[in-house]
């Protein structure tokens, strides 16, 4: 897998560096601010990018501007935003597309080397990747149509939005995956998402959850 | 009367007798000086000689202002005088175009004639009671009726009781007059207030600009070589993992790992009580709903703005809210939370109710006095209603648009 790493700070970045090169993930170029994002992605094309949301000049979110600005352009970019506090109008932007292959994560998860390298492969293989604290941010915001879910389907929606296969969520909850499946496909029909292909369907759930209330 | 009142009366008789050389002085003084810088105000000679006479009206002033103290001990605190700067002209023009000096030579003409008035009336005062009850030992010498040395009689038991409000009446009339034109003018204060406010807004604007610089150091140094260790032992502890080493190695590793994803976690809450970056960067949405998620209470949060508010005033209500939410969490024992923030063209109003235990008591150290104060600063107003047993309701309220210019 070839990576773009887009990070203002020289400390991070060769640190992400060092992590994914253990992987057997290549680091094809590096970037320090969205101007240089933009280029270095049209030069090197990656699988993926991974970027920080504060970078220069502003410190503010340049990284999803960025990020949102790129997608228009090019889709199929996967892009990992990471950033340092949960703001769930950066998740939504990121997502609001519907394509996948976006990831939204707090950057002391990077830490927790297994679980962000499994992140990694999913976002680039055009799945979401959605922070927890993010996900459970949006539940504490959301009534509507959440309300209409059960306790274990939320559950399921909240561990689909961080992006969890069926299979990985029936692992997490100790249940078969059949039993996933049934809650799966009553959750898109409460939130009245026509059959599609899964993936497709997934995203969107997570882009409803999103929209809901607002 | 009681003594209180009696050594009134003895002060107000003073300051009545000095009106009069006072009276006589200031007359004197005045009426020469302005009659002629009057008549020679046609050629330019007249202005510089009006100067001077407004000078001497605010020596006059002093000097009066002086006489208060000591007689009555009543304090007037000098105006500030107009200064545009050095020079001769100045020296003479300063005066004319300062509205202080003009009230001291109006105070000085008020002066003389209320003086006069207020020294005739303390002599009377005074002189009348023992006058009128002579006339008993003398009425009868110079052939008065009876009824002429009673009605001198009454008149003087009158005085004797009346005279002591009278005489009190009028140096209160006096003192009134000083306290309006001798002082500080109304917008001499109101300068002095908006100075003051000005000077803390600036200090309220800097420890902004302080917090921010903090946090944005805390976020650029520490914060990305903790996140560097982290990720470094991360990095340990997989291989270790893959390669199936050494297991006491790897527990060490692992609870460094631990620590250092802990300490990540600390750091970020410091730097976020410090100053919160989603709120520079998002607002108070953003912000208020990042802290409603990591309340234990369920917090329903509503923000309707119009627009953003200025920094400092972001910065408050966040940590208003945050930590009424914060006692939310420890006191109340609630079910459920509600987080209201509404703003008007005047107004930012965060309100912030529980369902829970009520009865908390602002005075009794429920932390709230830190945020009473970081308010005041702003010229916020927190109130809290809390009946025990009918939930909390606490209401913060911080004017907008309210800086000095």
């Amino acid at each position: 897998m070839r990576v773009l790493i887009v990070e203002d700070s020289v400390l991070l970045r060769a640190g992400l560096g060092r992590l994914l090169e253990d992987e057997g993930i290549e680091v094809v170029g590096e970037a320090g601010d969205a101007a240089a994002f933009l280029s270095e992605w049209e030069r090197t094309r990656p699988d993926l990018t991974i970027a920080d949301v504060r970078m220069p000049p502003t410190h503010t979110d340049e990284g999803i501007r960025a990020s949102v600005e790129l997608r228009a352009k090019h889709p199929e970019a996967k892009i990992i935003v990471l950033s340092q506090y949960v703001e769930e109008r950066y998740a939504k932007e990121l997502l609001a597309d519907g394509n996948g292959g976006v990831g939204y994560l707090l950057k002391e998860r990077i830490a927790d080397v297994g679980e962000f390298v499994e992140a990694v492969e999913r976002v680039a293989a055009g799945g979401t990747a959605l922070d927890p604290e993010v996900v459970a941010q949006l539940f504490a915001r959301r009534r509507n149509p959440i309300d209409a879910l059960t306790p274990r389907e939320t559950e399921v929606l909240s561990l689909m939005a961080q992006g969890y296969t069926n299979a990985a969520i029936a692992e997490q909850l100790v249940v078969s995956s059949g039993a996933i499946e049934k809650h799966t496909s009553s959750i898109f029909s409460k939130l009245a998402l026509e059959p599609s292909a899964t993936d497709h369907r997934r995203v969107l759930a997570v882009l409803q959850f999103l929209e809901a209330d607002r | 009367m009681t003594a209180l009142s009696m050594s009134r009366f003895l002060r107000g008789s003073t300051y009545g007798i000095v009106g009069f050389p006072m009276a006589i002085l200031w007359l004197t003084i005045f009426t020469t000086l302005l009659s002629v810088s009057g008549s020679l105000l046609i050629i330019g000679i007249g202005f510089a000689l009006l100067s001077i006479s407004l000078r001497a009206a605010g020596i006059a002033g002093m000097v009066e202002r002086r006489l208060l103290v000591e007689i009555l001990d009543v304090k007037i605190e000098q105006p500030a005088r107009f200064s545009s700067g050095p020079g001769f002209a100045n020296l003479i023009l300063d005066p004319l175009r300062d509205s202080s000096y003009w009230r001291d030579l109006v105070f000085i003409g008020l002066r003389a004639i209320v003086g006069l008035l207020a020294f005739a009336i303390t002599v009377a005062v005074w002189l009348f009671p023992p006058f009128a009850f002579s006339t008993i030992i003398w009425g009868w010498f110079v052939d008065w009726e009876f009824i002429e040395v009673f009605a001198t009689l009454v008149a003087g038991i009158g005085v004797l009781i009346s005279g002591p409000f009278v005489v009190y009446a009028i140096t209160e009339i006096q003192v009134a007059f000083a306290r309006t034109l001798l002082g500080p003018g109304h917008r001499q204060l109101q300068e002095q207030v908006s100075t003051a406010q000005r000077t803390r807004d600036l200090s309220v604007d800097a420890a902004e600009a302080e917090r921010r610089r903090i946090e944005r150091d805390l976020h650029d140094g520490a914060q990305a070589r903790l996140a560097t260790v982290a990720m470094d032992l991360g990095r340990a502890k997989r291989k270790l993992e893959k390669s199936g080493g050494d297991s006491e190695i790897e527990a060490i590793i692992d609870a460094a790992h631990t620590d250092a994803k802990a300490a990540i976690v600390e750091l970020r809450d410091l730097a976020r009580g410090i100053h919160p970056a989603v709120l520079t960067d998002r607002g108070l949405d953003a912000a208020l709903s990042e802290i409603a998620a990591r309340c234990t209470v369920p917090v329903h949060l509503d923000v309707q703005l119009h627009q953003r508010a200025p920094a400092h005033i972001e910065s408050a209500a966040y940590f208003a809210a945050s930590e009424l939410l914060a006692n939310v969490s420890k006191h109340s024992k609630a079910g459920q939370a509600w987080v209201t923030v509404r703003s008007d063209p005047t107004h930012l109003r965060i309100d912030v109710s529980d369902d829970g235990l009520g009865g908390a008591d602002p005075a009794i150290g429920t932390g709230l006095d830190g945020l009473h104060d970081r308010l005041a600063s702003i010229d916020g107003v927190l109130s809290v209603h809390s009946p025990l047993g009918g939930g909390t309701t606490a209401l913060v309220e911080i004017p907008l648009n309210q800086r000095a210019q």
